[in-house]
């Protein structure tokens, strides 16, 4: 159904606005901490949602990927990481260039990691007090 | 995208790898050479920055490592983060 990519669009919208409205706060900064935090929430985010609310099918499925693809998906940014540290190796900060791209990389995956296991506390079985 | 899938072997995160590169590329070719601010907002910020996804990126890159896949994962993850950089950098010096 078409409908699909309306609602992954409308939800994109929350998420870019989310995004550079954090930028605007954190301007200025000489290194793109907003980016970086962005994207770490982000990558924990979406593996929480695919992992609880997917997994489980604790949603419908057009609000995964509404929510996952639309929100998560839109609000953390691959280009943004790729322009500055561009721009780091274009001004000569190389020793920032690394830092950001690798920084990035490292955090942002441990971050869905923490995701995964945030996801596996959360729906683990409680023990029942009383009758096994 | 979905068209080519078939012929391409299966269990790789294609498509989130082709869209990554293709909007560094972009942001490369929009940023690095200017266009006017409101356009330049919408498209890198807005359009770009929405269509690239490091979510996405994360979670394939540990559902190939949580399914055993370690040398996919490697592939991915060094390919994307290669390719985007050197995508970048091709837009920003494009002419």
């Amino acid at each position: 159904m078409n409908s699909k990519y309306l609602y992954i669009g409308f939800a994109a919208l929350f998420g870019t606005s989310l995004r550079t409205g954090i930028g605007l706060i954190a301007a200025g900064a000489s290194f793109p901490y907003s980016t970086l935090v962005i994207n770490i929430v982000a990558s924990f985010a979406l593996v929480v949602l695919y992992e609880v609310f997917r997994k489980h099918e604790l949603l419908p499925p057009m609000v995964i990927t509404a929510v996952g693809t639309g929100l998560i998906g839109s609000f953390s940014t691959m280009s943004s990481v790729a322009y500055d540290t561009a721009s780091f190796i274009q001004t000569g900060e190389y020793l920032l260039a690394i830092a950001n791209y690798s920084l990035n990389m490292i955090l942002c995956l441990l971050g869905a990691a923490a995701g995964l296991l945030a996801a596996r506390l959360i729906m683990r079985p409680k023990k029942r007090k009383g009758l096994a | 995208m979905d068209k080519l899938r078939p012929m391409l072997p299966v269990s790789f995160p294609w498509t989130t790898m082709v869209v990554n590169i293709a909007a560094c590329y972009f942001i490369g070719l929009i940023n690095g050479h200017g266009f006017f601010p409101a356009f330049q907002t919408m498209a890198c910020t807005g359009f770009l920055g929405g269509f690239s996804t490091m979510s996405t990126l994360n979670d394939d890159a540990l559902s190939l490592l949580r399914n055993g896949k370690i040398l996919r994962f490697i592939v991915y993850l060094g390919m994307t983060y290669g390719c985007c950089l050197i995508g970048c950098m091709l837009g920003i010096y494009a002419f």
